[in-house]
């Protein structure tokens, strides 16, 4: 069930008035957990029980944790069985068949026969979006930086909140539990603010990405069949592609939020008008960001130990960071782009990169991420290489066969270009919700009209899905 | 008060922006449906004649040979126009023509219409297609509801789905009422024409087929061994392989049609007449036929022995038409070739003067 779905809009809205309809704040978290529940189950039922056992280990860890008090071996215990099971989880559900068949390979080509079994299991939706929620639960009762969840409601309502459940913002546990206290008032809800999150969330989605993402798709399936303008263009509407799909789904999950009475934490901030890729990263998929920050790069040493350990240390994050984003050797060589370059830009380079004009310092973050989500989007590293090499010839593309551009790109990549720029540097949407009730309404009745005849009848599933 | 009123004010924008848009959205180009029908728009004042049907119309009907033919027939300067779409059902012509009709052509006389058949079932697997969705304005869906009734059977490869469909254990037209109502509502709205819109507006997309050129040239009869689309170039080398099965075919045309009932039986005899007072409301005449496809039609069999819509010309009748039926002048077991067209076009010609002459009418309008 994806956001921009009709069945989606009528889940949601059936959702929204029961839950705002419950008197007391109970009811209304258990209602909003069966939600969740029955949001998760129409991707995959059977799936949902990895959810139940990760909350009700989280749930039993966090209070034995918590219960331990200075008893530290004990709490320490508790905290590696929460470690283990729900990455074990993740382990074994994302990354066994990738290790499994790296080892194979690798052993077969130093003339060792192997073969460890592939598992080829199914990648349950969302699955690296809520092991970190949960695994930030019982972390932070274990650095007392929160004290265990007043009820297993709460944490299981923490855990499985359908707006944020599969694509994130990854919320932490400190941040959201304590806004389970107490009934949320329909009247602290900025309803129209929220209406039109949601509405650029979904133009976002359904009417940019989804538009690029034909294209894209075709560029990456036959990656010779494309010259240096098709590849530098399919990277081009990747990027776009990617934003946009990403940061609309991220847009309707804050909204959903906020319709229901709580608030996510923000996850873009125009990432591609910074000037550094570490800044970059400071804009781009914000809560993994701050989620590596405190519970990776923090224990490692951060920064306080000089810095070259400093550049390993967020080598390591980048590595990963992306690692985290899939099981492939594609992921692994993006994120140590990453890692290399945001190590470096802690060197001398960093201060010459720092005083670049803005122009040039623009090109130089756009070039280095739409070159490294070639990478980053293509199904093998021979298929990244052949389309870097296009990028980087004067080759023409083939004179049969050829990937078509399609003569609406343009518009779209404007679109997306437009939605970035103007819309989160002049507070569009802030100017826009403060307008006259009535004249509100029509105007964004009429943004609807404009977006419907943009709309897919068969969108696809969210790229960050497959994460 | 500011809450309903700002509801309000949505419904209104959404709706006058939806409703701008969906006027901007052009016809689906497929089949020549596009091109000829926004040339039979612009230029119906200056026709006498139009046939209207299925691609066996458009391939088969030469209106310059009709005319031609009229005109050595004592019936000179009748100008016709071939409006036949590749796959136009009687639902999707009868809009058609509705909106040829609201032009007020002045000149239009007669309306030449193949098969009325009104079948309301929807053949294409996947029923939400542009092409179904143009037609199903509020008018033609009604009369598609209301023909549902007369449909016998489900198509067999739909039969699964639609007992499958919640609603489809009481009975299977009500899956099919709901796939109408479906694409009505889908017509309402602009929902996924933006690329079509842009093309349209920006004149991105190449020149739909058949061109305006061609269509002037040849008054919108298509030469189908003329750049043939593959599905056409496919349906010829089938017949190619299995012409011995023509004879068995035009064979079987005439036991079929005995034994077919009543025309009340199985026929909207109302969507008929409605479609007939719309022409005759027009000032034009219609006339009814079947094309040579080399299949039975009882419902046009029981409609022209009933007499209620006059002479129903069944071109499809081996032993009245015999000179329709050599194999050379087919390309498949649905369409006639050029040549073959000619022969149609002249012998459709002498019908129709026929009926010209019995009846003291002319092909112009008084």
């Amino acid at each position: 069930m994806l956001f921009v779905e009709f069945r989606f809009l009528a889940f949601f809205g059936l959702v929204l008035a029961v839950s705002w309809a419950l008197r007391r704040n109970g009811a209304r978290k258990a209602f909003l957990l069966l939600a969740s529940y029955g949001f998760y189950a129409a991707w995959d039922w059977r799936f949902l029980g990895l959810i139940l056992l990760s909350t009700l280990v989280d749930g039993l860890a966090g209070q034995q944790i918590h219960a331990a008090g200075d008893r530290q071996s004990r709490r320490r215990a508790w905290l590696i069985l929460s470690l283990v099971v729900n990455l074990g989880i993740l382990v074994t559900f994302k990354y066994y068949d990738f290790f499994a068949g790296s080892l194979n390979d690798l052993l077969t080509w130093l003339g060792v026969g192997s073969s460890l079994p592939v598992l080829n299991l199914v990648l349950p939706v969302g699955i690296s979006f809520y092991t970190f929620q949960t695994l930030s639960y019982s972390l932070d009762i274990y650095r007392r930086q929160l004290a265990p969840a007043r009820s297993p409601l709460d944490l299981a309502l923490f855990v499985a909140f359908f707006p944020q459940l599969v694509a994130g913002p990854i919320v932490l546990a400190k941040e959201f539990l304590p806004q389970l206290a107490a009934r949320p008032r329909w009247g602290s809800v900025d309803v129209r603010a929220a209406l039109v999150l949601f509405f650029v969330g979904f133009v976002k989605k359904s009417c940019l990405s989804d538009a690029l993402s034909p294209y894209v798709d075709a560029v990456h399936q036959a990656p010779d069949a494309v010259g240096a303008a098709g590849a530098w263009l399919s990277a081009a509407a990747f990027a776009a592609q990617i934003y946009c799909d990403f940061s609309g789904y991220t847009d309707m999950a804050i909204a959903c939020a906020a319709l229901l009475g709580y608030t996510l934490p923000t996850n873009f901030r125009a990432p591609y008008l910074t000037r550094s890729v570490g800044s970059f990263w400071t804009h781009w998929h914000i809560t993994l960001g701050r989620w590596f920050r405190e519970y990776l790069y923090f224990p490692l040493g951060g920064n306080r130990r000089g810095p070259g350990r400093s550049a390993i240390n967020l080598f390591i994050v980048f590595l990963v960071s992306g690692l985290w984003h899939g099981a492939a050797w594609t992921f692994v060589l993006w994120g140590c782009i990453h890692g290399a370059f945001v190590a470096l830009e802690r060197t001398r380079l960093g201060g010459a990169l720092a005083r670049l004009p803005m122009i040039p310092a623009l090109l130089y973050v756009n070039l280095v991420w739409m070159v490294s989500m070639v990478i980053f989007r293509s199904p093998s590293l021979e298929g990244a290489s052949s389309l870097l090499r296009a990028m980087f010839s004067t080759a023409l593309p083939p004179s049969t066969g050829a990937v078509p551009i399609p003569p609406w790109i343009a518009p779209v990549l404007v679109g997306a270009f437009a939605v970035h720029v103007v819309w989160q540097r002049t507070e569009l949407s802030r100017r826009w919700a403060a307008l006259p009730g009535p004249l509100f309404g029509l105007t964004l009745g009429a943004a609807v009209g404009m977006a419907l005849p943009w709309i897919t009848a068969d969108p696809a599933p969210y790229i960050y899905f497959a994460f | 008060m500011q809450a309903p009123l700002s509801i309000l004010a949505f419904g209104v924008g959404l709706v006058a922006v939806n409703q701008a848009m969906v006027t901007l959205a052009p016809l689906p180009a497929a089949a020549g449906l596009r091109s000829k029908v926004e040339f039979a728009l612009e230029h119906v004042g200056d026709y006498d004649v139009l046939f209207i049907g299925s691609s066996a119309t458009m391939y088969g009907l030469r209106p310059g040979v009709f005319s031609e033919e009229l005109e050595r027939l004592g019936h000179p300067g009748v100008r016709a126009f071939n409006l036949g779409v590749g796959g136009m059902g009687s639902f999707e012509a009868a809009n058609v023509l509705r909106k040829v009709l609201d032009e007020e052509p002045a000149r239009l006389a007669w309306v030449l219409y193949e098969e009325p058949l009104f079948d309301p079932r929807l053949w294409y697997p996947n029923a939400y297609n542009p092409r179904y969705v143009h037609w199903h304005d509020s008018s033609t869906t009604i009369a598609a509801l209301a023909a549902l009734r007369f449909s016998a059977e489900p198509p067999d490869y739909k039969r699964t789905d639609y007992d499958a469909h919640w609603l489809g254990w009481i009975n299977w037209r009500l899956p099919l009422a709901m796939e109408h109502i479906g694409l009505w509502a889908w017509r309402q709205s602009a929902f996924g024409r933006g690329p079509e819109i842009i093309d349209e507006l920006l004149d991105w997309a190449p020149e739909p087929l058949p061109t305006t050129e061609d269509l002037a040239r040849h008054d919108g009869w298509v030469d189908i061994g003329v750049d043939a689309q593959p599905g056409v170039r496919r349906a010829h080398e089938d017949f190619l392989e299995k012409r011995g099965e023509w004879a068995d075919r035009l064979a079987g045309i005439a036991a079929a049609e005995a034994e077919a009932g009543p025309l009340a039986d199985g026929y909207d005899l109302a969507a008929l007449e409605s479609l007939l007072e719309e022409v005759r409301a027009a000032g034009a005449q219609p006339l009814l036929y079947v094309a040579p496809r080399g299949l039975p039609s009882p419902q046009m069999a029981a409609l022209d022995a009933q007499g209620s819509a006059g002479e129903v010309l069944r071109f499809h009748l081996p032993g009245r038409y015999p000179e329709l039926n050599p194999i050379e002048l087919r390309w498949d077991f649905s369409h006639l070739n050029a040549e073959g067209a000619e022969v149609w076009s002249r012998l459709f010609a002498r019908e129709f003067a026929r009926l010209l002459d019995a009846q003291g009418a002319s092909a112009h309008k008084r």
